[in-house]
């Protein structure tokens, strides 16, 4: 005879007559000695027969009219009060839904994502302001480049990752095993392609940037950074202050600091003052939430012009690998269209509030809170879960890199903290596009209007009072 | 895809999204509630639905998970004695009562299961659906909705035992 724990365990199983003849005698026999298991039988059937009932109800034709007779009133009144920025980027969530992405290429994919969207779209965020020529010589003139990258979030391990470089617009970064599965992401801004490689799940992803400015010099990071570091020398980007000398490793360096007032956050480059070539350079990236710590990145380790075999760049995939393709990054022009995107996906995933700032790792807050909101449900995020929001991130990032770029004479201003979806008098971003006599002013109901200068809103004292562009006029 | 599309979706799909949520939750308010969410979701969206959707198990799903929300929020249970339109004819003149105070506890009840327990639930025991067809849904294999099914039904049955008897 079967044990109590044995056909306890299958008394679901009987109650739903799911059993084989064998094994429901099986239970038979022992409930024939077993109160407990008679009565648990009991309330299993008991409730399979009264949710059997529920079956049965429906809500009604009326019920039906109703609700769709709501909702299309609800449809059509936001319709004629909000402009919903219609995307051009082809959807390719059939591709994506048919992959076998698993969770850790998920996760890693969105990370990398974001963190190469940093470096992809926001090419002021981490280099712009190394101000002084003699230091940065060698970056704008090496043909190759090796280095480290560390990346220290509080309360989290630093993650340290390799980096090689090779012009014209050729990247490899190779994370660690113990964070990031050893995945290794191989950029190439001519191809305008980034190859992301697991090796331990032998997965490969595929991005592809459309949209790509007519001139390609622009995109590869190498090539960007020359050009951020020759504005900053023209004092555009911010001010550089000299730091004085100090010892790091045991070796003198002497040190710079520019800051990034449109994204807060600052750079310190500190150089062998006799080699003039720089030892290490420090970043501290707010996050955008009012709690955590600012992000510390450092890069160390140079070393340029060194004999790089080029194949390490190639973005064949490797035998034995299964290919996926990642939605594309949109690298055509931002306009007021991605803004107003942003702030509807953003508000649609945040409850209606408005983000407090556009500054640094703002975006980090939304990932957080969706992935709270995922596993508040009891489970972990799972593949479909994480995908939208990749997506959603693209659209956030076009829409920060809209208000990033503006020129200084546009006196944009952000003033959306506090702000929640629906308060149509309260403004949440305004600017002046070129040679226009009014600014463009989005409320929090996500209108839009021309305003005079004379009648642009007050900055409310909460708001942060410097406007947020970027190059000084 | 155009809103006159998306118009036709909602005729063709609300009756289900309805009849789920009024199973699990109990009265047609809060069904229409969880009718306007789901719908308000995909329509905010509707710009990057390319129209290979299958749109049957997409709603299963997200009217599941919803109604679900809702029921954990405390927003289960009919407000009057027996909301739906069309009920079983009964003899006892109670029943009815007590069916909708056994929707009330366990729409509860499913609110405290974990997500994945109470969707199987829902859709094997309210929605009639087969193993097979709810592990597609699912996107797990017909075993994996055989545990999460018996897992549920313990649970429910210990939770609403009193209830039971």
């Amino acid at each position: 005879m079967w044990s109590h724990k044995k056909a306890n365990k299958l008394l679901a199983s009987l109650a739903a007559d799911e059993l084989s003849a064998n094994q429901a005698a099986e239970v038979q026999a022992h409930l024939a000695d077993c109160q407990k298991c008679r009565n648990d039988l009991h309330r299993l059937k008991s409730l399979l027969c009264h949710t059997d009932q529920l079956r049965e109800l429906s809500a009604g034709a009326e019920a039906v009219d109703t609700a769709t007779t709501a909702l299309l009133k609800t449809i059509n009144s936001q319709s004629s009060q909000t402009q919903f920025a219609k995307s051009e980027t082809e959807s390719i969530w059939r591709t994506i839904m048919k992959s076998r992405i698993t969770k850790f290429a998920a996760a890693a994919a969105i990370i990398i994502g974001t963190v190469g969207l940093i470096g992809w779209l926001m090419p002021g965020d981490r280099h712009s302001g190394l101000a002084f020529a003699d230091i940065v010589r060698p970056i704008l003139t090496a043909r190759t480049a090796t280095c480290k990258m560390t990346m220290n979030i509080e309360g989290r391990p630093p993650v340290i990752c390799e980096g090689m470089f090779m012009t014209p617009g050729h990247a490899r970064i190779s994370f660690p095993k113990d964070t990031m599965g050893g995945q290794i992401m191989i950029c190439d801004e001519q191809e305008g392609k980034t190859l992301s490689l697991i090796p331990g799940l032998k997965k490969a992803f595929i991005m592809e940037r459309k949209n790509i400015p007519d001139d390609r010099s622009q995109m590869d990071p190498f090539t960007q950074l020359r050009e951020q570091i020759e504005e900053a020398q023209k004092l555009k980007g911010g001010s550089a202050e000299f730091l004085g000398e100090k010892e790091i490793d045991g070796q003198a360096a002497i040190g710079y600091r520019m800051k990034d007032t449109a994204a807060d956050m600052d750079m310190t480059v500190w150089a062998d003052p006799k080699t003039k070539l720089p030892i290490r350079v420090e970043t501290s990236i707010p996050t955008g939430s009012l709690t955590a710590a600012p992000m510390k990145g450092i890069v160390s380790d140079f070393r340029f012009n060194v004999e790089i075999d080029k194949s390490l760049f190639s973005l064949e995939i490797p035998e034995g690998y299964t290919k996926t393709t990642m939605p594309p990054i949109d690298r055509s022009k931002t306009t007021e269209k991605d803004m107003l995107e942003m702030l509807r996906i953003w508000t649609d995933g945040m409850n209606g509030s408005f983000p407090s700032s556009l500054k640094g790792f703002f975006f980090m807050e939304y990932i957080k809170s969706q992935k709270e909101k995922i596993e508040a449900k009891g489970h972990k995020a799972t593949e479909e879960d994480m995908l939208p929001m990749q997506q959603d991130m693209m659209k956030i990032a076009r829409g920060a890199l809209f208000a990033r770029q503006m020129p200084a004479e546009s006196d944009c201003h952000y003033v959306g903290k506090g702000v929640k979806l629906g308060e149509a008098e309260k403004p949440v971003f305004w600017y002046r596009p070129k040679d226009s006599p009014t600014y463009r002013v989005i409320y929090g109901d996500l209108s839009v209007r021309d305003v005079l200068p004379s009648e642009l809103p007050a900055v409310p004292d909460t708001q942060p009072s410097k406007p947020i562009g970027n190059k000084k006029p | 895809m155009s809103k006159q599309e998306f118009e036709k979706l909602v005729a063709e799909f609300s009756p289900q999204v309805l009849n789920v949520a009024a199973r699990i939750l109990g009265d047609t308010s809060s069904a229409q509630d969880v009718h306007q969410e789901v719908f308000l979701a995909i329509w905010r969206r509707w710009h990057a639905f390319d129209g290979q959707t299958n749109w049957t198990g997409y709603l299963y799903r997200a009217t599941v998970r919803k109604a679900i929300e809702l029921a954990k929020r405390g927003r289960a249970g009919p407000k009057t004695g027996h909301s739906l339109s069309e009920m079983p004819a009964q003899g006892d003149p109670l029943e009815p009562l007590r069916l909708a105070e056994l929707q009330r506890r366990l729409a509860e009840s499913l609110g405290r299961l974990p997500e994945r327990q109470a969707a199987v639930f829902v859709l094997s025991r309210l929605e009639g659906l087969r193993h097979d067809k709810i592990a597609d849904l699912l996107s797990c294999s017909p075993t994996t909705v055989r545990g999460h099914l018996h897992r549920a039904m313990r649970r429910l049955a210990k939770e609403l035992g009193d209830y039971l008897e």
